[in-house]
């Protein structure tokens, strides 16, 4: 239950990335990570997920993790169909010589709900950059993931991309369901998440999006929300 | 003899109703829904999410040991009147399976069932694990607002609550379990794995699942853990182990404290709810693991 980091400390060649970051979030929250480049939004999610070695103490708990990098090259090359990516979600760490029924359905929900369905038979290396974020999401739910990490998912999206993607992450937001998205896009505090963690390698803010939106923004130095 | 008496009871049931399967959720005098579950903690659970808008029964009287609790005559017609039948699986209710398909219910909640996957053969002991208790609270919800859409609200609500007051027991225990010595605790039955596991902890006990009577052998096993983890306490359930804690004191120094198991309650703990014995049950760990700052 929940997600709690504690103290947590990142160093990358003797610099601090990451100073004494602390909170905590409960299912139903999704979280906003902001701040300016180099703050430590990517390294906050790597260090959750464990890709990087750290100070401190982060509890996940029984969550799934589902984890989409801010940047997905790599897979790519190989020829693989949307489909087998997000098939490859139910395999939960264990190698399978054939998927079952129950998980090829799983894998048509996750596709429906990130509107992949009619692109199923498509490679990976031919899809728009919204597609592909958009299928490593469907990965993700077809795994069950119940605690999303999403490095800014939006970015080099156009506009039409963007609002499919919300709506994704507008079906995956459920009750018990955590969210921590990177953005450096104002506009997306306006239309996503319920609350909002601001680093600048120190946590400047962390609580309730609204008493972000009311006015402490300013005084941390990042413009949000332009009407 | 009693399975004669039940099944027979049960027939007379049919007669009685026609067989009728009526699904509506009007069953109780009130026009509430009525949520029956065979244990103390789902009732309590159902209770907060259902408030006042659905009647909550538990068949296991005061005192009973979840263990080898089994339904009274007079439970059946609980049983037949009930829209939503809350079990917790895992070898505690063996006579549900049958008496269930032959009332033809249908809307029945298992713990081990939402569980799947998560939770061990050999230990039923889930609702004293926080996280758990919130997935099973979860589907109490869910069932509750199928069931009785018009209050769907209510009932979102009440659950929201409650899983807040989960979510800060929780809290509270990943504070005091993050600076600790010892991550052991000594239990005389064995009911907090899951819970101990939550927080990096380890449960050693003197008996385990339905053993009765604990021998003389086995509490000298269990108290040579104890005295090499020089640990100084002992958790005991003030319910249900009087009886082997005193057998314990008799032949060793040793200090007891109490740890609700929650399997059932007594008259003295009648009225208290699941948050409030988890709570206490938090604040004596926070004593005896010294997790204090």
């Amino acid at each position: 239950m929940g997600l709690i980091v504690k103290n947590l400390s990142v160093t990358y060649g003797g610099e601090p990335v990451l100073e004494d970051i602390n909170f905590s979030l409960k299912e139903g929250d999704f979280l906003l990570v902001l701040g300016k480049n180099g703050a430590g939004k990517s390294t906050l999610l790597k260090a959750i997920v464990g890709e990087i070695p750290y100070s401190g103490m982060i509890k996940t708990f029984n969550h799934k993790i589902g984890y989409v990098a801010q940047k997905i090259p790599g897979t790519i090359r190989f020829p693989v169909t949307v489909e087998e990516l997000v098939l490859a979600g139910t395999l939960k760490g264990k190698p399978k010589l054939s998927y079952s029924k129950e998980d090829r359905e799983v894998a048509v929900e996750a596709l429906k709900a990130t509107n992949l369905l009619n692109k199923r038979k498509k490679l990976l290396g031919n899809l728009s950059g919204g597609e592909l974020r958009r299928a490593f999401i469907a990965r993700a739910l077809a795994g069950k993931a119940d605690l999303l990490l999403l490095d800014e998912p939006t970015s080099g999206l156009d506009q039409m991309s963007r609002e499919e993607l919300y709506q994704v992450l507008n079906t995956f937001f459920r009750e018990d369901t955590i969210i921590l998205m990177v953005t450096h896009d104002p506009k997306e505090i306006k239309i996503l998440g319920n609350k909002v963690l601001h680093i600048d390698k120190k946590a400047l803010y962390f609580g309730d999006k609204d008493g972000y939106l009311a006015g402490e923004e300013r005084e941390l130095g990042f413009e949000c929300c332009p009407e | 003899m009693k399975r004669i008496v039940m099944l027979v009871l049960i027939f007379t049931l049919f007669a009685l109703s026609g067989c009728s399967n009526a699904r509506t959720a009007s069953t109780t005098e009130s026009g509430k829904p009525l949520i029956v579950t065979s244990i103390y903690p789902y009732g309590e659970l159902a209770r907060e999410i259902a408030g006042e808008k659905a009647e909550v029964t538990v068949l296991a009287p005061p005192g009973a040991d979840a263990h080898d609790f089994e339904p009274k005559p007079s439970d059946l017609f609980t049983l037949r009147k009930a829209d939503l039948i809350i079990l917790n699986g895992g070898g505690l209710e063996p006579w549900a399976r049958k008496i269930i398909k032959l009332l033809g219910k249908d809307k029945v909640i298992e713990a081990e069932k939402i569980l799947e996957g998560k939770v061990k053969k050999d230990d039923p002991h889930y609702w004293l694990s926080l996280i758990f208790a919130r997935q099973i609270a979860k589907a109490i919800k869910d069932n509750l607002v199928t069931l009785d859409p018009e209050n769907k609200s209510y009932y979102e609500e009440n659950y929201r609550k409650l899983a807040d007051k989960l979510y800060e027991l929780h809290l509270a225990m990943v504070d005091l379990t993050s600076d600790i010595k010892s991550r052991k605790i000594f239990t005389l039955h064995r009911a907090f794995g899951y819970f101990a596991a939550d927080y990096g902890l380890q449960e050693i006990s003197l008996m385990s699942g339905k053993e009765a009577e604990a021998t003389i052998g086995d509490i000298e096993k269990f108290m040579k853990e104890f005295s090499a983890e020089d640990a100084e306490y002992v958790f005991f359930d003030p319910v249900f182990g009087k009886k082997v804690a005193e057998k314990v004191g008799e032949n060793y120094r040793v200090k007891f404290m109490p740890l609700y198991t929650l399997e059932g309650v007594d008259e003295t703990l009648k009225g208290k709810s699941y948050l409030e014995l988890m709570q206490e049950n938090i604040e004596t760990l926070r004593l005896v693991l010294g997790g204090d700052d």
